[in-house]
């Protein structure tokens, strides 16, 4: 997806990058067990590049760090026996433009990174923004479909595609 | 309610199990997943009667290098002798039980690929036998289930005599699954379109077609169970279990021409199939990925993706006169059942009371259950 013919959004709105996390003593005190925080989600996926442009989805805006929900994480050391269905991370984000035809393959990085970067007892569900993209649905439907999505991760030709999407970029 | 408990982990695989099938016996299950393997289980020392599922079960044999891609499904045939793997490479393989010789020694029976079907365009994502033995089923991505014709008989054994018999394209979107009637050659295939179909041949061309359309899940059709009619209710029509994305289970019953509860026909004097009992609440919101109706004790089991294990039954002394809406109620549910999804659940056919066997998304592990 590199050479596209024509670019769907010839000059999309530029939006200023957000500081770097401020990493607290706590944190780094091994003793404290330290949960996932919205911020920490946003810095796994805030980088990933747009297939279509060399930017960053959090310069182009797409998703936004309020948009994204951990509902509860403070079970790292009982998660098995509790309540799985805490164990959960939703993340909506929004394509630049409605008809964007790479909304499915923003989403499945999106998803890879998360499957790749966290422990498995999340449940990562990515969806695209409520009314902000014209097969919203569809988009959805896809995205929540495991098999589809395993089926995906097995075509070297999509896998090459997703992981230049999650190459850092010099500076990000 | 009642409890689960867990009998033995089967760890091996690597990566997700996607299914698990016991076969015939109910002596052998059989797994495959992500590694591109499948893998036999039998427990140490079997005499392959009765207690068999007691005992310390191992894996007995690993089948691989017939697919290129993951292993989505696996079937047994009816007589046991017969295995058929579908896999996201776009094939089908049939395995079958052969001698071994080595240096004129014969040193056992082991599965051996003899056929690998082709013609589906994307991932194979199911695969049935029909009671005969004489004809499997299969679907793909590709929107279409295939209908293939065993051309010899149960005991000979094959060199890829398969011949495709029809090609079905009755839904809009993937077909997740398809399940032969326990008795009779009628088909259920279950898709992402959220509709099943059921099929069969019209016996004067010979030719196979649709005979319904179940509609009523709000999502992906991900599993469909038959009932096995046990005793008494074999003057009624049979019915089938499904389950899906939407977090549901439906069981749908067949009406016949002269039902008595006054069910118009279908067209062309087809039997009406109608959803009589929508399980909802249950699963969390969380798709439900399989459904296994147990031919021993009528208890359905569910695989969900909220990792749990769930056993619901029909209550007993309800309405069995008029076969209306049937009274079925959660009996058990085993939360944290695996690690992650469940992905598939199977009852053994064979062993009286509550065995079956499960399997889980990515930790590599399959287990059993009883109750």
């Amino acid at each position: 997806m590199a050479k596209l013919e024509k670019l769907e959004n010839l000059n999309p709105k530029l939006f200023r990058r957000c500081d770097d996390r401020v990493i607290s003593s706590e944190e780094q005190d091994e003793n404290v067990c330290d949960e996932f925080d919205n911020r920490e989600i946003f810095d796994l996926i805030r980088s990933i590049n747009d297939p279509e442009h060399p930017l960053t989805l959090e310069e182009l805006n797409v998703l936004e760090i309020n948009n994204i929900h951990i509902l509860k994480t403070f079970l790292k050391h009982v998660v098995f026996h509790v309540d799985n269905q805490n164990n959960e991370i939703n993340v909506r984000f929004t394509p630049t433009i409605p008809h964007c035809s790479m909304a499915t393959l923003i989403g499945l990085s999106i998803q890879v990174q998360l499957l790749r970067a966290l422990p498995t007892r999340f449940k990562v569900s990515v969806q695209v923004t409520p009314g902000s993209h014209a097969s919203e649905s569809a988009v959805n439907k896809q995205l929540a479909d495991k098999e589809r999505v395993a089926a995906a991760l097995e075509n070297t030709y999509l896998l090459e595609v997703i992981n230049q999407c999650l190459t850092l970029k010099q500076g990000a | 309610m009642g409890r689960l408990e867990l009998l033995q982990t089967l760890s091996g695989h690597q990566g997700r199990v996607w299914n698990v099938a016991w076969n015939p016996r109910g002596d052998i299950l059989a797994s495959c997943g992500e590694d591109k393997t499948i893998r036999l289980w039998t427990t140490e020392g079997t005499s392959g009667q009765g207690d068999s599922i007691v005992g310390n079960w191992v894996c007995r044999s690993t089948l691989v290098d017939a697919h290129q891609r993951t292993i989505r499904a696996v079937a047994w045939s009816p007589c046991g002798n017969r295995l058929a793997s579908a896999s996201f490479d776009a094939t089908t393989a049939v395995w079958e039980r052969r001698i071994q010789q080595s240096g004129g020694l014969i040193r056992g029976k082991e599965f051996e690929c003899v056929a690998t079907l082709e013609g589906h365009e994307s991932e194979v994502k199911s695969v049935s036998w029909a009671r005969s033995g004489r004809l499997l089923a299969t679907c793909s991505r590709d929107r279409s289930v295939w209908i293939w014709e065993v051309e010899n008989g149960e005991d000979e054994e094959l060199e890829g005599e398969f011949e495709c018999a029809a090609v079905l394209n009755s839904h809009s979107q993937d077909v997740k699954r398809v399940a032969w009637h326990p008795e009779r050659d009628l088909l259920a295939s279950a898709s992402y379109d959220d509709t099943v179909r059921l099929y069969m041949e019209d016996q004067a061309h010979g030719e196979w077609s649709e005979i319904a359309v179940l509609s009523s899940h709000t999502s992906t059709v991900w599993g469909l169970s038959w009932e096995v009619q046990r005793g008494e209710k074999t003057e009624v029509g049979c019915r089938l279990a499904t389950c899906g994305g939407d977090g549901s289970v439906k069981i749908w019953q067949e009406f016949g021409p002269n039902n008595t509860e006054g069910v118009a026909p279908g067209p062309n004097g087809y039997p009406t199939w109608k959803c009589i009992c929508t399980l909802s609440g249950h699963h969390g919101g969380r798709p439900v990925y399989d459904v296994s109706w147990c031919p021993c004790t009528g208890y359905i089991a569910t695989a969900c993706g909220d990792d749990a294990i769930r056993i619901f039954g029909e209550a007993v002394g309800g309405d069995s006169i008029d076969f209306g809406t049937p009274s079925v109620e959660l009996l058990a549910t085993q939360r944290s059942a695996h690690l992650q999804d469940v992905n598939s659940v199977t009852w053994n056919p064979t062993v009286p009371g509550l065995k079956g066997a499960l399997c889980s998304a990515r930790m590599s592990s399959g287990a059993e259950k009883g109750l």
